[in-house]
């Protein structure tokens, strides 16, 4: 009785398992990856659409108001501070982000040559990352301070005495020198380190050929070792690009009033932040943060294309 | 085992679900006036900090003893996202019951439509509280919080330094600018007067000295008075302080009132105008300058006034408070005088009352010594900002910060001074009023 099955049951239980096995290999990582999936679309996608949903409102005060198509973005195209904000924004984050990469590389390599000697060193480089940037930034500037501040003492002791008082968050560009200078510092440590892990992965048989070639220590560097790094630096870039553009505590810490003074240090998050909270025009705000999302998208797939075309 | 598991799967269900009850529960409302008992809660900002936290908890305890079927739950609001949450909780509809607003935020809050009206005129406030506090918590005719604190400006000086240059404290803008100069030339290493250009709070009310406005209605509209020649005087004399004067430190255009107490306890600084906190944070930092110290009313500008502007805050309702009669009551509660008078006198603050401004300079008050008196003859002598529901879009647009900047600069003052003008039309009238 056991060992006897009727032909149509059987047929029923192979067609039951070639679904349960459809079910498994189709349905069940969709399943699986729901919860995941549901939290992602939760918190990305949704205030994605909703930012951009917004920025073709009206959206003053509380409520989200009439629809009112690209007049925000037409609007932003005719705004003098916005297109100001724009260029001081590219601008920044050009010389921050070429800076950052530059002196990144350059302590990566110190500390790669350093090998198990620059274990502290390599800590130490660390620190500057792991300082909050609203507490980093007001002891920038109070070094910048124009009568307290070390800096000012140092320059002038140096016998640069037209620092002697010198008041840097009284213009633009010097308050945009104070605040690059702090956001590389800050910044370094991070691309240092990743750099330093790339820097040692290289294989050792590829370096150690390139040295009996008897390449200069430069050229090594250059033509071997970051060629092989090329990846690791696109996702650099554009982590530095992001966080340039993104740059917003420094420049509310440090200026009076946040984008001072007369406007001269005002970047576009900061005036995302200032339009959303300050004068509660959320339409407008949304639009700012649309058109910088489009900018650093475009950004990254230019990075992107460039190391495809590099390494093809 | 099947069974188990079902069992094991309602136990879950039931234990979630009365899980999400309790907390729901939890979180619910502002305040429920249903039932034995009611939940207050209060949200606290300036001029309540971490330190006064605990008296103000104090009398919360207090107060619940006598109203046996209240609980009041406080929370101590950070300066810096105030503002924010309270707009934030404004759209959510999850305001609290009570709040302490800064004054000139209660306009904007009435009119988002958040706030319930007091039951009474705002002439009749006026004779139990300072009248510009009472203005500021009005809002088209009615009013919408009670006065708790209000804090003004004085001219704080070095009577040191003016006794020997053989002067007397100036009566009139332009006679503080003479004796800054001879001050800051016969003592070097000192500036004569210290600018705070960055906090618009030290500058505006010399709008009202000069005879100007800042904003009145015309005709249903605001119309800022900021490009009027009044105004773009006031503005211009203060930028010439530092610019062309130059009797403050360059630095000095960004300035807060904390850099200017600094500088003053360091001894840099000849005259300052600052409120009473000002004052009490330069002792702070250097006790021993008090003998040095004189403070004097604000100089007059060319109108003849010296008006300056009330800062403090309201205690307001919100209109979604389910237990209206129980958080009036806590409110009448803390605005009593000894209740409030702790509070702000420990801060270098008046109460709002009138009684309580009296009692603060009378002999035993804590303004009663002629150092602190000053500020006291300044409560009257305040003044409100228009009681525009969008004047925090002026505030926060920083543009009257930067109109003076720009001044600093050297920019051409009437452009800017048309086009701060603008901006504020612009901010004031983005809604109806």
């Amino acid at each position: 009785m056991t060992g006897e099955t009727l032909p149509a049951a059987r047929g029923r239980s192979a067609a039951a398992r070639r679904w349960g096995r459809h079910l498994d290999s189709t349905a069940l990582p969709w399943l699986l990856l729901l919860p995941a999936l549901v939290v992602i679309l939760g918190l990305v996608a949704y205030p994605i659409i909703e930012t951009i949903w917004l920025s073709f409102h009206a959206g003053t005060d509380l409520s989200t108001g009439p629809f009112v198509g690209l007049s925000q973005y037409r609007s932003l195209a005719d705004d003098p501070d916005f297109r100001a904000a724009l260029v001081r924004t590219i601008y920044f984050s050009v010389f921050n982000v070429v800076a950052t990469m530059v002196i990144g590389l350059l302590v990566a390599l110190v500390l790669d040559a350093l090998r198990s000697r620059g274990r502290l060193l390599g800590v130490i480089v660390l620190l500057p990352w792991a300082m909050p940037r609203v507490a980093s930034g007001i002891v920038w500037k109070w070094m910048f301070d124009a009568q307290y501040g070390t800096v000012n003492w140092a320059l002038n002791s140096a016998g640069l005495h037209q620092f002697n008082g010198y008041a840097w968050f009284n213009s633009g560009f010097s308050s945009l020198v104070v605040i690059s200078a702090a956001w590389i510092w800050q910044s370094v440590p991070f691309i240092a380190i990743a750099l330093l892990a790339g820097l040692r992965s290289n294989p050792h048989e590829i370096i150690e050929a390139a040295q009996v070639d008897g390449a200069p220590y430069w050229r090594l560097v250059f033509r071997v070792r970051l060629p092989m790094l090329r990846p690791l630096l696109v996702v650099l870039l554009v982590m530095s690009t992001i966080w340039a553009f993104q740059a917003f505590d420094y420049f509310f810490v440090m200026t009076v009033p946040p984008g001072g003074p007369d406007h001269s240090t005002e970047v576009l998050s900061l005036l995302t932040w200032l339009n959303a909270f300050s004068l509660l025009q959320q339409g407008k705000a949304a639009a700012i943060a649309v058109l910088t999302f489009v900018i650093l998208a475009v950004a990254t797939l230019m990075y992107v294309r460039s190391f495809r075309e590099a390494t093809e | 085992m099947r069974m188990t598991s079902r069992r094991t799967w309602l136990a879950t269900a039931v234990t979630g679900v009365a899980c999400a009850l309790a907390l729901a529960g939890c979180g619910s409302g502002s305040g429920s006036g249903s039932g034995a008992s009611a939940q207050i809660k209060v949200w606290l900002g300036d001029p309540v900090s971490p330190q006064t936290m605990p008296y103000v908890q104090k009398l919360a305890d207090q107060f619940e003893k006598t109203h046996k079927n209240v609980t009041i739950q406080l929370s101590l609001l950070s300066d810096a996202n105030a503002h924010q949450q309270y707009i934030t909780a404004i759209e959510g509809n999850s305001t609290p019951c009570i709040g302490l607003v800064g004054n000139t935020w209660t306009p904007e809050f009435a009119g988002l439509g958040a706030l319930q009206p007091i039951n009474a005129t705002a002439a009749k406030l006026k004779q139990s509280y300072v009248a510009s506090m009472v203005d500021s918590a009005t809002y088209k005719g009615t009013v919408y919080g009670y006065p708790y604190d209000v804090g003004v400006r004085a001219l704080i000086y070095r009577k040191d330094l003016f006794t020997k240059a053989h002067l007397a404290p100036p009566a009139t803008w332009t006679e503080l600018q003479q004796d800054a100069v001879k001050l800051q030339s016969a003592n070097p290493g000192v500036s004569g007067f210290a600018i705070i250009g960055g906090n618009q709070w030290y500058y505006l009310p010399m709008v009202w000295n000069w005879g100007g406005n800042i904003a009145a209605q015309q005709g249903g509209q605001w119309v800022s008075g900021m490009n009027s020649s009044a105004a773009v005087a006031a503005y211009q004399f203060y930028a010439n302080l530092l610019r062309v004067e130059k009797l403050s430190p360059s630095a000095s255009a960004n300035w807060q009132g904390s850099d200017a107490d600094q500088a003053f306890a360091l001894g840099k600084v000849a005259m300052m105008v600052g409120g009473s906190w000002d004052l009490q944070a330069i002792l702070a930092t250097k006790a021993s300058m008090q003998s040095q110290i004189g403070t004097a009313l604000l100089p007059d500008g060319p109108a003849g006034n010296n008006d300056t502007f009330a800062g403090g805050s309201n205690l307001t309702v919100f209109k979604n408070c389910a237990d209206k009669a129980d958080a009036n009551s806590f409110i009448q509660f803390l605005l009593q005088n000894k209740n409030v008078a702790h509070l702000t006198s420990s801060l270098g603050l008046f109460p709002a009352t009138l009684s309580g401004v009296s009692q603060q300079q009378a002999p035993g008050g804590a303004f009663s010594a002629p150092l602190w008196k000053t500020f006291a003859l300044m409560v009257p002598h305040s003044r409100s900002v228009p009681e525009a529901s969008t004047w925090g879009g002026v505030e926060g647009s920083n543009d009257l910060i930067n109109a003076m900047q720009a001044l600093f600069s050297g920019k051409s003052t009437s452009s800017t001074m048309s086009q701060l003008a603008s901006q504020i039309n612009t901010q004031l009238n983005s809604k109806t009023n």
